[in-house]
């Protein structure tokens, strides 16, 4: 149950954050979301397993939690998020109580690094975050290794932290701290290069100059 | 595994405004910029940029709770959103981006370099182009779409309707973007010799621009008979689903000297469908589990009485097959896995 309380507080976070932009939230981008918080999570120094929620990889290797899941059906229930088709809305609603959940110590802690992923996605607009995370490690693992696996899977871990360490030296090797005032801005400025460096790496080769086939 | 290359990582982090206020003001930098950031997006979800025909300017101050001096000397307004922003600012607009989104917001147009160094400020102007303003450092945002800004690219969650604002906004007048390359004149009446490669480019920029829930988005590369990647555009979403894009055109076609003269109508169009149907068959064995829908994109540049040495269309001749589809066989349209073709007529220029 701790662990569908978890993704309630991280759904009601992100679709309050970005449920209200024109596009809107898909259900589909909340759990690409919450995966990139719990990413941000490793980055903060937390243990793999302290997230309270596990995610799966889909057969397309996206990542899914059934918590987050079962989050979006609760919270859509009681009125808090608004599915309009397949978009996911907040409102006042959402955000006075995404306020008062905030307040206990638990959802406190977790705040700054859900706010964080949130953000980067809103810096990013939602189709770069997207193809950006799906190349971080543990998630191209998965494409390349192919069917369902549990995430956190061990060899994308180390790759994942390899990754971490190279973006703490663009910033002169200084590490976040989990306990710092201005840890939602530290991983920000950190999510938002790091994810649009992956999707830029991956972007498809343009063509060269050259002869043109006939068609 | 993918590693990344720290040097081309350093290299990204000095084009990114966000990293370059940490360096100078640290996290407070940071909050600066994003809320900018944030407060340009949710302006251009209301205003186009195309409409602020004499600019704009947004300020994020780096205490958000004050108004900077700069727009004291401004006529303001506080507007609550930007959704109650005032019909007569849509032409041109300072905007000060407060706290909890809150907008002060004037119909005239802050130079730039009115505001104070430690805020951050955005620009756009038509003639001038986009850019950041942060730290004494000016950052011109990557914009690989269609659009005049980076920050007011629509988003579509289905490839069906990223196609139809493809077709209403950039292939139907085609002077827009990549796809203004295509055309051998500047009337629009007959392609260059060869534009297939630039038509697969322009699509596939509007697509990763725009079209969400995607993972991967593959455009053929340039080679002669390809059999990997028989295909010009392969989009792999997030849910297992795959499109699969051919992209075939109807007109003329010819070189600067008129030679090379090539004619395709709906012949062309009809076996491009065939090709798309044969590739779907031939691929079903190996789909393991995707769902492959094909879809078929024509762009049609037909004109009537036509050749190299025509340099004028009447509306008439021009637009003669504005509403000419192509009629394909029906057992190809009854398939679940292929999509309705999507026809994008592409207007000349007519006397």
């Amino acid at each position: 149950m701790i662990g569908v309380a978890d993704a309630s507080f991280d759904v009601l976070a992100i679709v309050s954050r970005l449920g209200a932009m024109r596009d809107g939230v898909l259900e589909g981008e909340v759990h690409m979301i919450a995966y990139l918080a719990y990413l941000l999570s490793l980055y903060a120094g937390d243990g793999a397993d302290d997230w309270g929620y596990g995610f799966v990889t889909t057969e397309s290797a996206a990542p899914f939690s059934e918590e987050v899941d079962q989050a979006i059906m609760a919270l859509s229930g009681v009125g808090l998020i608004t599915p309009a088709g397949p978009i996911l809305r907040g409102g006042k609603l959402s955000s006075d109580e995404l306020q008062r959940w905030a307040s206990f110590p638990r959802n406190a802690a977790r705040l700054p690094i859900v706010t964080a992923a949130a953000e980067a996605t809103a810096q990013l607009a939602l189709p770069t975050m997207v193809r950006g995370l799906s190349q971080e490690p543990q998630l191209r693992h998965a494409a390349e290794a192919g069917g369902l696996r549990a995430l956190p899977d061990p060899a994308g871990l180390l790759d994942l932290k390899e990754h971490f360490a190279t973006v703490d030296r663009v910033f002169d090797g200084g590490l976040v701290d989990r306990g710092s005032p201005d840890l939602d801005e530290e991983l920000i400025v950190r999510a938002v290069l790091w994810l649009d460096y992956l999707q830029a790496s991956n972007a498809a080769v343009a063509p060269g100059d050259g002869s043109y086939e006939d068609d | 595994m993918r590693m990344i290359d720290f040097d081309r990582l350093a290299q990204q982090a000095l084009q990114d405004p966000r990293v370059h206020a940490r360096n100078a003001f640290g996290a407070p930098g940071v909050a600066m910029v994003t809320r900018l950031v944030d407060g340009v997006r949710s302006i251009f979800e209301v205003l186009s940029p195309e409409s602020l025909v004499n600019g704009i300017t947004v300020i994020s101050p780096q205490q958000p709770d004050q108004v900077p001096e700069c727009a004291s000397g401004l006529d303001c307004q506080e507007v609550m959103s930007i959704h109650d922003m005032p019909g007569e600012f849509r032409q041109s607009l300072t905007a000060v981006v407060l706290e909890g989104g809150k907008l002060h917001a004037s119909g005239q147009v802050l130079p730039v370099d009115a505001a104070a160094a430690s805020d951050a400020v955005y620009s756009f102007h038509p003639d001038h182009g986009e850019a950041i303003h942060v730290a004494d450092r000016e950052f011109v945002p990557d914009n690989p779409t269609d659009s005049l800004s980076a920050f007011a690219v629509p988003t579509f969650s289905s490839l069906e309707s990223a196609l139809a604002r493809y077709a209403a906004d950039f292939a139907r007048f085609g002077e827009l973007g990549e796809i203004r390359n295509v055309w051998r004149d500047q009337k629009r009446l007959m392609f260059r010799r060869r534009p297939e490669e630039t038509m697969r480019r322009a699509l596939e920029t509007h697509l990763v621009s725009s079209l969400r829930e995607t993972r991967d988005i593959e455009v053929r590369p340039e080679s002669n008979v390809d059999e990997s990647h028989p295909v010009d555009i392969r989009v792999s979403f997030t849910n297992n689903r795959v499109a699969i894009i051919e992209i075939k055109w109807m007109g003329n076609s010819a070189d600067d000297n008129g030679g090379r003269h090539v004619i395709y109508r709906d012949a062309r169009a009809k076996e491009g469908a065939t090709q798309l149907a044969d590739y779907l068959d031939k691929n079903k064995a190996r789909a393991t589990g995707q769902q492959v829908t094909g879809y078929l994109v024509i762009l049609d540049a037909r004109r009537q009485r036509i050749n190299p040495t025509v340099t004028s269309i009447s509306e008439t001749h021009g637009m003669h097959y504005r509403d000419k589809p192509v009629e394909f066989a029906q057992e190809l349209l009854d398939r679940a896995d292929f999509a309705e073709p999507v026809r994008m007529f592409m207007e000349p220029v007519y006397t």
